[in-house]
């Protein structure tokens, strides 16, 4: 039934809910506030939907009319409570809805939700700095009279004219028409004027409400008051605000700007919740939970995972188990002194062309709890991380990029080695620190990345070359390959066998007949992954063992003055171990964890050339400077010693590639590429045509 | 006297509460609900239905509990409202005094809405409670902020008897808080 409430009415009924609502709840609050000296008062939508359900219907049609009344509700109950801190707070006191039903996804804020209250649930990209805006302005006239000014909206306009001016002009009987002043006479009295706070956040478009194939959607929300620094870039929200258009204008050469029949949407916010910094929980029904604990205790479990991840790209069963693992993750670990460890795994592959490494990093970033996809080459440093921009009106603002908004997900970037060095290099943060740090236009800030990267590139001549390093066939710099757990050389070599089931495969999509049926489908082993997340599971005794006895045995085999592997290798180790535990819902990571961990990570050495079963392990031959090389290296650099003009330092760059290919024995070619390193490396660099220097180092 | 505590319960809470029970022993006029035979150890003839009679406060309240009565007693609301709405301008006046009640204005009050709860009237009751709340709170406000000075003062004009109960109880705590802190115990070697 529709009740028509006139302002004081309903002033009335909401100050007796106030009152007298659950043995005064909010009277309790509102007596509280006066202590905090808070001017926000929180009102639960359910609280007033049970006690005054056609007052709350108004609610939504007309939340101006609704959200008035109610502070003046809670202003009569505070000028009991605390009657000189209602005079303070008469114009701060702002009443704030919170747990709102109605939500609309960002892309339905039209026309026909202008002046309407919605709750949206979206992902800050942006926010502004923090300004104050004026509320009350006070202005003097020539002659030092205050005229208060109310600001409606974001114009400041002088008054017109000073009453008091006016009146003693009017009472001497001047009898003079017309304005006093002109409205450039009046000063504003900033001392006396009222001011909150003011800020403009950017919200976009939540990932998984995108409609494919569709740009998502953006809204500015400007926040007041309490509300102002709550939220930062990457926190996903559910914003409470009424919708409001403002006219758009044209800015002319001459003149002013003319304000047009186009209007920008704004959400002008009331209440803003953080949905936890957890990636968002899919809704887990208890049936689900009940598949998931029964799939999790068939003996087959693991294999079923694996099999039922990307069931459309055939083969590459290590690489998947080991995405699978990524995606499950293992728990951060917070050190007693602050540090942190990093749970997050990050996995590199370096393939042929044609090899599904894309189709298998589209798959993991819609798979991932809160995944991201997106290529080397339209990514920048500021896109991947964080961006200071002006906007319009000449707010600097703090713009979040792709691993901020992965926060606690994945990051999955294709065409790895396409992208320019200069913003690969903000990835070395990202990937150890698990953090984004910013020092620009006058915001410093750190933002949370805690964020898996799963990357893929291809080799520098199109084909990996199994004669060369694993630096030398991918085109990426060593302390950022020192980052990822693993890296997968997946490689196109023709072989009948598999070549045939291949294209079976692919065939079959395309075929009349029936697909085989993976054991879980693609929701399901979503809602698993965001299960198992919840798990922290820790080593036993004998997975510690296992990892330890790999670790000392691979650093026992390196020969001397080579690199062996490092205590990062066996970081992943651990986290690899855990996130199977995890992956296998056991809040124990066992011997057979830390065997899968310790195979995933041989096929990874192995596919870079390094054999761990026999011989000598060298590092160094992942990342280019094996110690045959580094031999070779000081062998080259006592000939540059050699050959330099004791005046001038240069050395004759061809007297210097003959003699190298002299003394080790090789050709030319070979002595010249060595040379190459020698100067990416540093050592040297080139003087004036066909002559180098050597650097003083 | 005893630790704070146990001083409060028995000797400033009973003295409030006696202030509130001797209005059980006040006249009190209900209204009956059906007709009633007669009860001569109350004192009461046989009575018609509607009919209204001046009972003790306690019988009253007994007969409305039973149901055989309802409270027919001029409402409290009306002059709730009154007082509240005195209070509430002299507090925004910013007037440290309280404003005059009339005489055994809260045992009135208090009883009335025992009745009303009673007698099934609880949303009314509710009201009423939701507008004494505020006055009892405006007052308790200048009563406490009294309490507060360098010297207490001696007496608060205006005040109700259970106010005035109150406001001694307090004032006694409140010298004594100062003279602790002041280290007058350590001095004198007064240890309670």
């Amino acid at each position: 039934m529709e009740v028509a409430y006139t302002r004081e009415k309903l002033v009335d009924v909401l100050e007796y809910f106030l009152k007298s609502h659950e043995g005064g709840k909010y009277r309790g609050r509102i007596s509280q506030m006066s202590v905090s000296g808070s001017s926000s008062l929180v009102i639960d939508y359910e609280d007033l939907l049970r006690a005054a359900p056609d007052a709350a219907s108004i609610l939504p049609d007309n939340p101006d009319f609704f959200l008035d009344a109610a502070k003046e509700a809670a202003l009569r109950v505070l000028s009991v409570e605390a009657p000189e801190y209602a005079e303070r707070a008469r114009d701060y006191l702002r009443v704030r809805i919170r747990g709102y039903p109605e939500r609309l996804p960002l892309r339905s804020i039209t026309a026909e939700a202008l002046g309407r209250l919605v709750t949206v649930n979206a992902m800050v990209v942006r926010t502004s700095q923090v300004k104050p805006m004026v509320i009350e302005a006070v202005y003097r006239c020539p002659a030092g009279h205050a005229i208060p000014v109310r600001v409606a909206g974001r114009r400041l306009q002088p008054p017109e004219t000073c009453p008091v001016c006016e009146a003693e002009l009017g009472g001497s009987g001047g009898g003079r028409r017309g304005r006093i002043y002109r409205r450039s006479d009046f000063k504003l009295d900033q001392r006396a004027s009222k001011f909150i706070d003011y800020q403009v956040l950017r919200l976009q478009e939540l990932p998984e409400e995108l409609p494919p194939g569709q740009l998502p959607h953006y809204v500015d929300v400007e926040v007041t008051g309490d509300l102002v620094d709550r939220v930062r870039p990457g926190d996903r929200v559910a914003v409470t605000g009424v919708v409001r258009a403002e006219p758009e204008s044209e800015e002319r050469r001459a003149g002013p700007a003319v304000p047009l029949a186009i209007f920008d949407t704004r959400l002008e916010a009331n209440y803003i919740e953080v949905i936890g910094k957890e990636p968002e929980e899919l809704e887990i029904t208890p049936e689900d939970e009940a598949a998931i604990l029964r799939l999790s205790r068939d003996p087959e479990a693991y294999s079923k995972l694996v099999r039922s991840f990307a069931t459309s790209i055939s083969g590459h069963e290590e690489v998947k188990e080991a995405i699978l693992l990524m995606l499950a993750g293992a728990p951060q670990i917070a050190l007693p002194d602050g540090a942190t460890i990093r749970g997050n795994i990050n996995i590199l592959l370096v393939g042929d062309p044609g090899t599904a490494k894309s189709e298998l990093l589209k798959y993991a970033a819609r798979a991932a709890p809160r995944g991201l996809y997106t290529t080397g080459r339209g990514s920048t440093a500021a896109g991947l991380t964080a961006a200071i921009v002006r906007e319009k009106n000449g707010l600097m603002v703090l713009e979040a990029g792709a691993v901020v908004l992965a926060d606690k997900g994945l990051a999955a970037i294709d065409e790895f080695d396409k992208m320019r060095p200069e913003d690969r290099a903000v990835l070395h943060e990202v990937m150890e620190q698990q953090t984004v740090s910013i020092a620009k236009g006058g915001i410093v800030a750190t933002l949370n990345a805690r964020t898996s990267i799963l990357a893929a590139a291809n080799p520098n001549l199109g084909r990996y070359d199994e004669e060369k390093y694993l630096y030398d066939n991918v085109n990426l710099p060593i302390p950022l390959l020192t980052r990822f757990d693993l890296i997968f050389v997946i490689r196109d070599v023709p072989q009948r066998e598999r070549d045939v089931e291949l294209a079976r495969h692919m065939l079959r999509a395309r075929s009349e007949g029936q697909r085989e049926a993976p054991p879980m489908g693609f929701d399901m082993l979503r809602k698993y992954l965001a299960y198992s997340r919840r798990l922290e599971p820790k080593l036993t005794d004998e997975a510690m063992e296992v990892l330890v006895e790999f670790y000392a045995d691979l650093r026992s085999r390196a020969p001397p003055e080579a690199i062996a592997i490092t205590p990062r290798q066996l970081e992943s180790l651990a986290r690899l171990t855990v996130a199977r535990a995890r992956l296998l819902l056991r809040d124990r990571a066992t011997r057979e964890d830390a065997e899968a961990a310790v195979r995933l990570m041989k096929i990874s050495l192995r596919g870079m050339g390094i054999d761990v079963e026999s011989g000598e392990v060298d590092m160094g031959e992942l990342y280019g400077y094996p110690m045959r090389e580094r031999n070779r290296m000081k062998v080259a650099i006592e000939i540059m010693r050699r050959l330099e003009d004791p005046k001038t330092g240069l050395i004759p760059a061809k007297q210097l590639i003959q003699e190298l290919a002299e003394k080790l024995e090789v050709d030319e070619e070979e002595a010249r590429r060595l040379v190459e390193k020698l100067w990416r490396a540093g050592y040297m660099y080139e003087h004036e045509r066909g002559y180098y220097k050597r650097t003083s180092a | 006297m005893g630790g704070g505590a146990a001083w409060l319960r028995s000797d400033c809470t009973v003295r409030l509460r006696s202030l509130v029970l001797a209005s059980l022993a006040e006249q009190s006029r209900v209204r009956a609900r059906s007709a009633l035979p007669a009860i001569p150890a109350a004192g009461l003839g046989p009575l018609r239905e509607g009919e209204d009679l001046e009972v003790p406060r306690i019988l009253g309240l007994a007969l409305i509990a039973a149901g055989a009565a309802a409270p027919a007693d001029e409402g409290v609301e009306v002059e709730l409202y009154r007082a509240q709405g005195k209070e509430r301008a002299a507090a925004q006046s910013g007037s440290p005094q309280l404003s005059q009640l009339r005489p055994g204005f809260y045992r009135k009050v208090a009883s009335s809405l025992a009745a009303m709860e009673l007698a099934g009237m609880g949303e009314a009751a509710r009201r009423a409670l939701s507008v004494y709340q505020d006055l009892m709170t405006l007052r308790l406000q200048k009563v406490a902020r009294s309490l507060g000075y360098t010297s207490v003062p001696a007496s608060l004009p205006n005040a109700t008897d259970e106010e005035r109960a109150l406001f001694e109880c307090a004032s006694a705590i409140f010298r004594r808080w100062r003279e602790i802190m002041e280290g007058v115990d350590l001095v004198g070697g007064r240890v309670h």
